[in-house]
């Protein structure tokens, strides 16, 4: 679908978007201005593995209607047969469209949920996706986290499959000393077509504040997802950032992480397993902006078939920002001689007083591991699906929550050529 | 009928001939030790015994419990009773040794046609094994040698085998590198799956593990091929004197 197309949707259809009708003056600037940056791809250094004009020519319908009973009623089936976290507070999102009916509020969780009024940066967006973003953007939904105790909340995403391409806008604000944990799922109902998701959240954290922030992607296998996560700590501030990738077609996960205060530390872990020929691109960009500062990024990778996986791991130090420690480490396994890894490390620093590392492996499964296992009686596919668990593993750990760690474990172990039992991973 | 038959066995490493006609048969319950000066093929035996995909069996037979052993994978050689202890027992990072432990058991029991043990039967089943191999519960829940000491290593091997309770146990050189003590626990380890069905083979390059597991038969092999044999009175006098004059006693013949 060319510009002028999508343009055309916003022209035909957009009063169907919320909002008050300055809003929609924002919305055409910024679709120009997606139209004047064009699809991203390789001629852009942050995208040099991942073309997404492809997505151009797909006839996807950037505004989803909202969710009739059918879909709901498919939805709420599906979420019958999840394991969720118990003490979470859940909100659900149907093509982008929060569901009231489908949510969940625990109480004495001391956080708010809430739809609120788009707020559209007085600067504007600065990647056309963001700008796609806002031109279409549904609606807003903020998490406010206020209270006293850690907050517990799901974020569930469930898309249709019917060819829509909704942009949602989501907003994490901690207040100062507060923490919490947000889950975001991503899944589909049964059968879903084609879709595309591209997802904008903000996350501001006041001082002292920590918000472990997961992500657990298990779309069906025609999704095209991407995401931007924007995150700015104050001094003091933790994150802590966990990604699972297990489907999919096509996947760019992005962080923009900024370390405003002293003493801000973000850490960026992740596991990636593809197979087929599905495309995951992890970019991480920290930017350390004040002294004392701390970034950890540590992703891997599992990649069978002619699938391919992208890290893109970006660490930039400010001037004025001595005394910070920066390391990043990516690791990958190749199961197939088609499969593709692709690691690149970005250093840019302009202090003296850094610790900064970085590493990268490639390789494949150990035939001295496998030789081993074998040579105690264990067959040859369990003992590459132990080896492979154990690598994911390393990741895995490093979720907290531990209810959620087995579930992301379990999405992990779904995709292993064989089925490993629980208990395989070292203490 | 005999455990183990090895017939004029040959085998390679990257197109290097190691083994060179080795003949060796052994029956239930014996215990044979496999001495040797260094790069005569000790390893290779014990490595082509479990069936590692680098050495090549260029001809000769072997017949474990009547069946052609090269036939099969490693897997279902360690199913059918081999089991073969490390000289260098490799860390898996991320893989809980009571799980591989567990896993193994479980394959082998399967493979037989029993039931597979659930966790608490299991951890009931090898406690005493712990005791002997002087091995803690932390030490089981790391990972599978991680961080472990060469002794610890070899300690863990044998906990293996004392848990798998293999028809034929494969000792790779497992007395190298040994204190004084930790001989001793391995060995105790040893002798305590000794019985008149289950026999075993130690690979080793020193008599004193053979002075605390006492063999019924000992073979010197040099050159790829086994040079002669004798009783335990054979490894105490190769301590005494070394391989050369059996070296040249062989190439006078």
């Amino acid at each position: 679908m060319s510009t002028a197309q999508i343009t055309q949707q916003l022209e035909d259809r957009g009063s169907e978007l919320p909002g008050p009708p300055e809003l929609r003056a924002a919305r055409r600037s910024a679709l120009k201005q997606f139209g004047e940056l064009g699809w991203p791809g390789k001629r852009l250094d942050a995208w040099r593995y991942t073309d997404l004009s492809s997505l151009g020519d797909k006839d996807f319908s950037y505004i989803a209607p909202v969710p009739d009973a059918a879909a709901i009623e498919a939805a709420r089936t599906l979420l019958d047969k999840f394991e969720f976290i118990d003490e979470a507070s859940r909100s659900v999102f149907i093509d982008g469209h929060r569901v009231e009916s489908l949510s969940v509020s625990k109480s004495g969780s001391e956080l708010e949920v809430q739809t609120t009024a788009l707020k559209f940066a007085e600067d504007g967006p600065e990647s056309a996706l963001a700008a796609l973003n806002t031109a279409f953007a549904a609606g807003g939904t903020t998490v406010r986290v206020t209270g006293s105790s850690a907050a517990l909340l799901e974020l569930v995403f469930i898309g249709t499959g019917r060819g829509f391409a909704p942009q949602l806008k989501l907003m994490i604000e901690l207040a100062a000393g507060t923490k919490a944990t947000v889950i975001q799922r991503f899944i589909d109902l049964p059968d879903a077509g084609e879709a595309w998701l591209n997802l904008v959240t903000d996350i501001e954290q006041a001082e002292d504040s920590e918000l472990s922030l997961y992500r657990l992607q298990t779309h069906a296998p025609e999704q095209y997802q991407t995401t931007l996560s924007r995150a700015r700590l104050a001094h003091g501030a933790k994150l802590a950032a966990g990604n699972v990738e297990v489907g999919g077609n096509l996947i760019r996960n992005e962080f923009e992480i900024c370390l405003e205060g002293n003493e801000a530390e973000a850490r960026v872990f992740g596991i990636a397993l593809t197979n087929r020929q599905q495309h995951c691109d992890t970019r991480i960009a920290v930017k350390h902006q004040a002294p004392h500062t701390t970034s950890r990024q540590e992703f891997r990778a599992i990649v069978a078939d002619t699938s391919r996986s992208v890290f893109n791991g970006k660490v930039i130090v400010r001037e004025e920002a001595q005394n910070i420690d920066a390391r990043q480490q990516s690791d990958n396994l190749l199961l197939s001689p088609t499969a593709e890894a692709d690691t690149r490390p970005e250093l840019e620093i302009h202090a003296d007083q850094v610790v900064c590392s970085h590493g990268a492996t490639v390789g494949e499964l150990s035939d001295d591991h496998l030789f081993y296992l074998r040579a105690r009686g264990i067959d040859e596919e369990t003992a590459r699906g132990i080896l492979i668990a154990a690598f994911a593993d390393t990741i895995l750990e490093r979720i907290d929550l531990v209810s959620f760690r087995e579930q992301a474990r379990e999405a992990v172990n779904a995709k292993l050529p064989r089925q490993i039992e629980p208990g395989s991973a070292a203490q | 009928m005999k455990l183990l038959e090895i017939k004029d066995l040959h085998a390679s490493v990257d197109g290097t001939e190691i083994l060179k006609g080795l003949n060796l048969s052994i029956g239930p319950g014996e215990v044979h030790a496999i001495m040797g000066p260094n790069g005569s093929g000790k390893s290779t035996l014990a490595q082509v015994l479990a069936g590692h995909a680098s050495y090549e069996v260029t001809s000769g037979a072997i017949r474990f419990r009547g069946d052609n052993l090269l036939e099969m994978t490693p897997e279902a050689r360690a199913c059918t009773g081999i089991f073969l202890a490390f000289q260098y027992p490799i860390e898996i990072p991320g893989v809980n040794n009571t799980y591989l432990l567990k896993a193994a058991l479980n394959a082998q029991r399967q493979a037989r046609g029993e039931p597979e043990v659930d966790a608490f039967e299991f951890m009931r089943l090898i406690k005493d094994k712990m005791k002997i191999m002087q091995i803690s519960e932390e030490f089981l829940h790391r990972s599978v040698n991680e961080g472990f000491s060469g002794g610890e290593k070899k300690r863990n091997e044998i906990l293996q085998m004392l848990t798998l309770e293999p028809m034929l146990a494969v000792l790779d050189e497992t007395d190298s590198g040994l204190d004084v003590d930790a001989l001793k626990i391995v060995a105790a380890g040893v002798n305590s799956l000794r019985d008149a069905q289950r026999s075993m083979i130690l690979v080793t390059h020193y008599e004193r593990l053979l002075e605390l597991v006492v063999p019924d038969f000992v073979h010197v092999l040099a050159g790829g091929r086994i040079i002669k044999s004798g009783n335990h009175e054979l490894a105490r006098e190769l301590d005494a004197r070394g391989y050369d004059w059996i070296q040249q006693e062989a190439t006078a013949v």
